[in-house]
């Protein structure tokens, strides 16, 4: 914490992602979906096995709800119009 | 609407019908949606899949133009199971053997065929509407801007006396109507047929009553419709047109026979608050003052008269509709010398039965709802309720019959035509506010995905529409919200205007043309 | 409750205090809110709801703000009650009205009300009378929170669902106070689509209401289809008080969540 490239930038994420988790929850999206962790540009192999460890996380969790909600006729363009 | 908005709410299963509710007449889904939430059924049946589909205990997406089928095999089943309301038909009704008869042509599994419906959903729609307590009916355009329209709305009036659904609170044949004002232009004569309050002009009592109000002689022939109109600038037959608060140009079917007949009119005059296209072709233009800038009332889908009241100074030369014609009026040699909106008021009191007890002082606050006759008269809720208008509520026999134009090999395609949420009508009003054209500001043709891989066709692409009477280029939207065969156009963007392409083929009643079916071709626009 | 209110925005008038007073007027069987800037006008003043929420309120903060935006040197009074003293607490904290421009004339609710809107503190600081009722608990937003993730995914969907893209609560809201909207921006929430992409929309708004409803409940009174907002709402708050302890309208300053700072 601290020595973020963008400043504070690293601080602001923090609270977001805390406020973020929580607000996901309360409308029953897991909050093991989001996920943030510290990795520098020059950290590789610790980019690797978060990543590893936060897809196995989501296989574990299933599809995204969102996805299952999507009905398979839902209009895949940009712009539906109604 | 027989019955008031708010009812709804007490309904406990509600059809929609030729209504993109949610998007047109959001207030009144919200109505539905509350009824919805306390437990009602809400049905849909719509050849689009509009929004409120989506929100539906069951949709069903019949093919354009098959409505009556669709409500005949409906009533098949109602009769068919038992479920009619016996006591309401022989105490309120007559022609029901007539009717019977037809209907017993339209079993589920004939029906199916022509509407595209299953049978069982037939049954299910049955079953939910004729054993509520409080059916209600809600439909639109979707149901009136047919050849067949007039058959529709009997038909629909069938299903509710049927049922005896009608005459009740939280039942009703409920057409929602678009504009804030429509009914009231409807109530104040605004038809060919009849003076304010639907008084014939052909009763010769009524027009002595008139014309001894306006001392003046009064025809007692049928005006024209807007579609003789049109024809009657074509032939020659009629020379000069007066259009107030409209855009035939955009708005009425085979947009470019209508142009062609206001070029031939030896003088155009229009009336409106916004340079319309129709306007830019005008030997005068009236500048109108709009809604806020004028004080009088405007009467609501539910009937409720409501008063307005001015908020702003016309701009430049712009003044209230009434006083342009009642400017022009003097000049032409009938002096009319009102003094205000409400001295209006008071003489359509006095010459018009269902608004006689309405004043302005009676419509503070929630306003009046029609008929109501005297001064200490309430208002109305809901209609027929001892008694229909005519006595006994009429039973049609209505047979099914096709749209007016059919498919082929060269135009293979059904389009039906509508409003989008964000525009309204010919968008002279919506397409200048930023909010709106923000969201969207040109025509997308939606087309089923199956139909428009068979074409190579791709959302945002580039397409011809074409049809018997002319051709359009716009972009595609790939959408499951149309089944195979059928594409839909809005008809707000005068750049891409679906009317170039809609039959001006009408109803042989009314004369309200077939926006909703025409025969097209789409094919990918040359880049 | 009425009669003290006019006494004291008959007192501002006279005395010169106050160019005119954001309130409610009641005429022709409506109330509407309205500029009062005669003593005789006040006949007409009303303080709105009195039971349920939705009976007549308006954003009257909101108000405020275009006539302090077109008359920054004068000074106006405003009718509010506990949430629009918040609202105004948090205006000024953004800068968006100054304290010296506007005189609060405050009512309490009744415990009716309070109850309805679950509100933790139904009266305002300076206000005419003596607070008459209690804070009420939030039961919607501890319904929804005994509720599985998945059930509550589920009601929240369906509620989405139903959005027709109106704008309302955003345009009702007295704290909305950006030129530029998020969610009009086609990167975010692609435009022209009803309804909106869901529950991108809502959430959205949901991240831009931290640190910043002040829990009125105009937008859940605004919405055509019946969307709990205020619930969606009252449960933002609630995190950025449990994680960030700091309530809008509360607590002076900034939200934490808010700010771009070293802490």
């Amino acid at each position: 914490m601290g020595d973020c490239h963008y400043l504070y930038g690293n601080v602001a994420t923090e609270k977001r992602i805390k406020f973020m988790k929580q607000l996901l929850e309360f409308v029953g999206i897991e909050g093991e979906r989001l996920r943030r962790k510290w990795v520098s540009s020059a950290e590789a192999p610790e980019f690797v096995e978060e990543i590893t460890d936060f897809v196995n996380t989501l296989k574990a969790l299933g599809p995204s709800p969102l996805k299952r909600e999507q009905k398979p006729d839902q209009p895949s363009a940009k712009v539906a119009v109604a | 609407m027989t019955n008031s908005v708010d009812e709804f709410e007490l309904s406990d299963c509600i059809f929609i019908t030729g209504s993109n509710t949610t998007s047109s007449h959001p207030i009144v889904a919200t109505r539905i949606l509350r009824a919805k939430k306390k437990g009602a059924k809400i049905i849909v049946a719509d050849p689009r899949r509009v929004h409120i589909a989506d929100l539906a205990d069951l949709y069903v997406s019949h093919r354009l133009g098959t409505d009556v089928a669709l409500l005949n095999g409906i009533m098949y089943v109602i009769l068919d199971k038992g479920w009619e309301n016996r006591a309401f038909i022989e105490e309120r009704t007559e022609g029901f053997e007539e009717f019977e008869k037809v209907i017993k042509d339209y079993p589920p599994e004939k029906v199916a065929e022509i509407t595209g419906v299953a049978e069982k959903d037939i049954e299910t729609i049955a079953h939910w509407y004729a054993t509520a307590e409080r059916g209600s009916i809600a439909y639109c355009m979707g149901i009136t801007q047919h050849t067949t329209g007039v058959d529709n709305v009997k038909t629909l009036a069938n299903l509710a006396m049927l049922t005896g659904h009608i005459g009740r609170e939280g039942t009703g044949v409920n057409p929602l109507r678009g504009q804030n004002n429509v009914q009231g232009a409807c109530d104040m004569g605004g038809l060919p047929n009849v003076y304010p309050g639907y008084q014939p002009v052909t009763q010769f009592q009524i027009k002595e009553k008139f014309e001894s109000a306006w001392g003046a002689q009064l025809s007692d022939k049928v005006g024209l419709t807007i579609p003789e109109m049109t024809s009657g600038l074509l032939e020659g037959s009629m020379k000069a047109v007066y259009i107030v608060g409209e855009n035939p140009l955009l708005s009425d079917p085979d947009a470019s026979h209508v142009e062609e007949a206001l070029k031939r009119a030896e003088l155009v005059v229009v009336q409106d608050i916004f340079m319309t296209p129709t306007a830019e072709l005008a030997h005068v233009i009236l500048p109108a003052a709009c809604f806020a800038e004028k004080d009088g009332t405007v009467t609501n889908t539910e009937r409720r008269v409501m008063r307005t009241r001015k908020a702003l100074d016309p701009p430049g030369e712009a003044k209230t509709d009434w006083e342009i014609i009642a400017d022009l009026s003097n000049r032409m040699g009938y002096p009319m010398d009102y003094s205000s909106a409400e001295e209006i008021m008071r003489e359509i009191a006095s010459l018009t039965p269902s608004y006689g007890g309405i004043t302005y002082e009676r419509l503070e606050g929630e306003g009046l709802q029609w008929p109501c006759p005297t001064k200490d008269h309430p208002g109305t809720r809901f209609l027929h309720k001892d008694r229909f208008v005519r006595g006994k509520g009429l039973f049609h026999a209505i047979e099914f019959k096709p749209p007016a134009e059919s498919t082929d090999d060269e135009f293979p395609l059904w389009l039906t035509t509508g409003r989008l949420y964000f525009h309204f009508h010919t968008g002279t009003m919506t397409r200048k506010s930023g909010a709106l054209t923000g969201e969207i500001d040109e025509q997308y043709v939606e087309l089923n995905p199956e139909d428009a891989s068979q074409l190579g066709i791709s959302t945002g692409d580039e397409i011809l529409l074409t049809s018997r009477r002319g051709q359009i280029r716009a972009k595609a939207l790939v959408t499951d919200r149309m089944k195979k065969g059928e594409v839909f156009a809005s008809f707000h963007f005068v750049e891409s205007n679906a009317n170039i392409l809609t039959n001006p083929a009408f109803d042989p009643i009314v004369k309200i043309p077939e926006y909703k079916v025409c025969a097209v071709r789409v094919e990918k626009a040359a880049s | 409750m009425i009669e003290k209110v006019i006494e004291r925005v008959k007192e501002l008038l006279e005395g010169g205090e106050i160019k005119g007073f954001v309130g409610l007027c009641n005429k022709n069987g409506h109330t509407a809110p309205y500029l009062f800037t005669e003593v005789a006008e006040l006949d007409h003043l009303v303080v709105g709801d009195f039971q349920n929420p939705g009976d007549a309120r308006y954003p009257l903060n909101k108000l405020l703000i275009d006539l302090y935006r077109a008359y920054p040197e004068e000074k106006f009074g405003v009718l509010v009650r506990g949430c629009d003293e918040r609202g105004l607490n948090d205006l000024y904290v953004w800068n968006q009205l100054t304290p010296k421009n506007v005189v609060a004339v405050g009512i309490p609710c009744p415990q009716e009300l309070a109850d309805a809107c679950g509100c933790p503190k139904p009266y305002p600081d300076n206000s005419v009378a003596e607070p008459i009722a209690e804070g009420a608990e939030a039961q919607d937003l501890i319904r929804m929170e005994a509720l599985g993730v998945k059930e509550r995914f589920t009601q929240w969907m369906e509620v989405f669902s139903k959005c027709i893209k109106c704008y309302g609560c955003r345009d009702i809201c007295p704290m909305c106070f950006c030129k530029e909207c998020s969610l009009e921006l086609d990167e975010l929430i692609p435009r022209g689509e009803m309804p909106p992409e869901i529950p991108i929309f809502h959430l959205v708004r949901a991240v831009h209401m931290a640190g910043r409803c002040i829990d009125c409940g105009l937008c859940n009174e605004a919405c055509p289809v019946d969307i709990p907002l205020r619930t969606l709402y009252k449960k933002v708050g609630d995190i950025v008080y449990r994680k960030f302890n700091y309530r809008p309208g509360f607590d002076k300053g900034k939200s934490p969540l808010n700010v771009l700072e070293n802490k």
